[in-house]
């Protein structure tokens, strides 16, 4: 037994370098609490027992019983050590904190209050038998608790990291039996060691690969645990392969990823932090795992254990994370497409309206010219007055009718592009007031324009613009109309104002369309202009440079429009 | 013989007088009331109780004729009405109980004839 119990001291000297090694190894890759506390619990347990090691087994001097006495309270440190690894990541109340903290000191040091200490087999003095109460009691109630909390906290956690919480709570709870027994069936004589001290030995030695293994797994051990969750990052996959949407993907992947990393919550981040997508909790988490996608990133909201237990799973999420760059891109493609067959839709839409109402405009003036010509034709027994009267209308609902074909052919030259405005310096306040007298109507509009003032326009079209609005001013508006022009910085300003009833509110968004017509404004069409007049407007002015919209007046309409200004004249 | 009364729906002057000039070449109809609006017609319907009323479909206000053929309806119930409209309209037209006839606008030479029939009247010999 003795001969055993020396190779399982070697055997074990070896597990906790190592452990020591990887601890520390890790703390060093992320330095942080938990891998601090880590490293410094296996730090201490390797020296630990390299100095057991160095021990001789009798305290025969002075020397060797202080040897034993840093050994009995550095023991006391390692559930400590253990303890604080555990509260990094869930932090209990400051009075059990505190009280962790007495009961480790008061272990530790009340060692060194003895003169001496009872080899195996001798007598135990009262004191010393209340000294191992305490230290059992210390060791027992801390490794108890890290045993519990790291089992509690590892339910409903991806399997990877529930099995390394669970091999680390087995081995804490390893310790304080192995503790147990050593204390409960202490050793009469160390050169004849019972089956308690094998099986203490045994424990103690069984306990480091299980620390080994929870804190630093073997990588194919990891994989293998790792296969519930791969098979579930399958279904994701497919699902993200099966997305069109943004939202689709993020369906498919945020409860995944989610899981996988056995986090609270995730969300899909872009570039300029807009928060593209999110699932389950992700504000005010404790811990987060970032993987860089295209044109963002997928962060995994999680719990301090996550990273130090599932930092592994990462290199799921990067794979991943490479798919929901392709399913992005084919949802972005997929988007686009949809987002021009919708615009092309609406061009239809709106072009079978635009036929259906020109069409409609056109056989109106078509009806009363057929009717009255066939009136004339038919009826011997028509006056002079009524013959002079219909063929008035025909040649009246003919003048329409080509106002309109007119106004298309404008309409369909400004919508293809192919206005080509012949752009010159032009006197606006010489346009209005021509047109004002083309129109016969310079008496009833109030003008106020500086003649001086020059914009760069196209002559005709400029004047188009000026008579299509004091038209439309005169037939929907009421009187007094006024025309001003006014220099607004590099642009000047034209007003058409008149004091009619304005424009109802629910139309004034539809002003500038074609064939728009309030429900006030339809009647009598053929004196009301094509429909088209104020689409027009906007159409040349745009052309231009400038544009064209509407001001609300009380009372009345006001409409205006911006022409480019050119250089000014300096007489 | 009396005279059948009718009632002309239609916000366009120039198709306004251009309906009643055609139809009034037959003595034994009476043009009693001309509308631009379905509200303005409601209240003629009413008023004359009318064997036809002739609807244009675009007329002035929020409803067109074709919405305010069944308050037309009831408001005469024994008239006849001819949607009459620059818009192809057989369709809805066929489907409204309301309107009994639709004539489209471009064929104004029908009107006459479609009134007569629909007021089982014969037409008068050339």
């Amino acid at each position: 037994v003795k001969h055993a119990l020396d190779v399982v001291a070697v055997l074990q000297l070896g597990v906790w370098f190592a452990l020591a090694a990887a601890t520390v190894w890790s703390w060093a890759r992320h330095r942080r609490p938990q891998e601090a506390w880590a490293a410094a619990t296996f730090v201490v347990v390797a020296a630990l027992s390299v100095a057991a090691a160095s021990a001789p087994d009798e305290i025969d001097d002075g020397a060797t019983l202080w040897l034993v006495k840093v050994i009995l309270a550095l023991v006391c440190v390692f559930p400590y050590l253990l303890y604080r690894f555990v509260t990094s990541m869930r932090p209990v109340t400051r009075t059990v904190d505190v009280l962790a903290l007495a009961v480790t000191a008061a272990a530790s040091l009340t060692v060194f209050a003895f003169r001496d200490l009872p080899d195996a087999g001798e007598h135990r003095s009262t004191a010393i038998v209340l000294y191992t109460v305490l230290f059992f009691g210390q060791w027992a109630s801390l490794s108890t608790f890290v045993a519990v909390s790291l089992w509690r906290a590892g339910s409903d956690r991806p399997t990877v990291i529930r099995r390394r919480m669970r091999t680390l709570s087995v081995a804490a709870a390893g310790v304080v039996l192995a503790l147990s027994i050593g204390v409960l069936v202490p050793a009469d004589d160390l050169d004849d060691p019972g089956v308690a001290q094998l099986v203490t030995a045994l424990l103690g030695l069984a306990t480091g690969p299980l620390f080994l293994v929870g804190l630093a797994p073997p990588r194919l051990l990891l994989a293998a645990w790792r296969r519930p969750e791969e098979a579930r990052l399958y279904d994701a996959e497919a699902a993200l392969m099966a997305s069109t949407t943004t939202e689709e993907v993020a369906a498919g992947l945020l409860p995944h990823v989610t899981q996988t990393i056995g986090g609270v919550g995730a969300s899909l981040v872009a570039d300029d932090g807009t928060v593209l997508a999110s699932y389950g909790s992700t504000s005010g988490a404790e811990e987060s795992i970032a993987v860089p996608i295209r044109g963002g990133q997928l962060i995994v909201a999680a719990d301090a254990y996550a990273p130090f237990f599932g930092r592994e799973e990462a290199v799921l999420l990067q794979r991943i994370g490479r798919l929901t760059d392709v399913a992005l891109r084919r949802a972005e493609v997929v988007d686009r497409e949809r987002t021009a067959a919708a615009e092309l839709e609406t061009a239809n839409a709106a072009m079978r309206e635009f036929v259906g109402i020109a069409s409609h405009d056109l056989r109106t003036p078509i009806a009363v010219i057929k009717g009255y010509a066939q009136l004339i034709e038919r009826a011997d027994d028509l006056g002079e007055e009524d013959r002079r009267h219909h063929a008035g209308t025909i040649a009246r609902q003919a003048d329409h009718l080509s106002a309109i074909v007119g106004d298309l052919l404008t309409i369909s030259r400004i919508d293809s592009g192919a206005l080509e405005p012949d752009l010159q310096p032009v006197r606006i306040g010489s346009v209005v007031r021509q047109v004002l007298t083309d129109l016969g109507c310079d008496g009833e509009v109030v003008v106020d324009v500086d003649n001086d003032l020059l914009v760069s326009g196209d002559h005709d079209h400029a004047s188009r613009i000026v008579r299509n609005l004091v038209e439309n001013a005169r037939h929907h508006g009421d009187a007094p109309i006024a025309v001003s022009v006014r220099r607004a910085g590099d642009a000047v300003e034209l007003r058409v104002r008149d004091h009619g009833p304005g424009v109802p509110d629910d139309f004034r968004h539809r002003l500038f369309e074609r064939f728009a017509r309030s429900a006030k404004a339809r009647g009598g069409r053929a004196a009301h202009g094509t429909g088209l007049g104020l689409s027009i407007v906007q159409g040349l002015a745009r052309a231009g440079g400038g544009d064209a919209w509407f001001e609300p007046a009380a009372p009345g309409a006001c409409f205006a429009v911006r022409f480019p200004a050119a250089p000014q004249e300096h007489p | 013989m009396t005279a059948k009364v009718l009632v002309i729906v239609e916000d366009e002057e120039d198709m306004r007088v251009l309906i009643r000039v055609l139809l009034t070449r037959d003595p034994r109809l009476e043009i009693m009331g001309e509308a631009a609006s379905a509200e303005q017609a409601i209240d003629l319907a009413r008023s004359f109780g009318p064997g036809v009323i002739v609807l244009d479909h675009l007329i002035d206000g929020p409803v067109t004729g074709l919405e305010a053929a069944p308050a037309l309806k009831e408001a005469a119930p024994n008239a006849k009405i001819v949607l009459f409209s620059a818009y192809d309209l057989a369709v809805e037209a066929r489907r409204s109980p309301a309107v009994d006839a639709y004539l489209a606008k471009d064929e104004p030479e029908k009107l006459l004839p479609l009134v007569l029939r629909l007021l089982d009247l014969d037409p008068l010999a050339a």
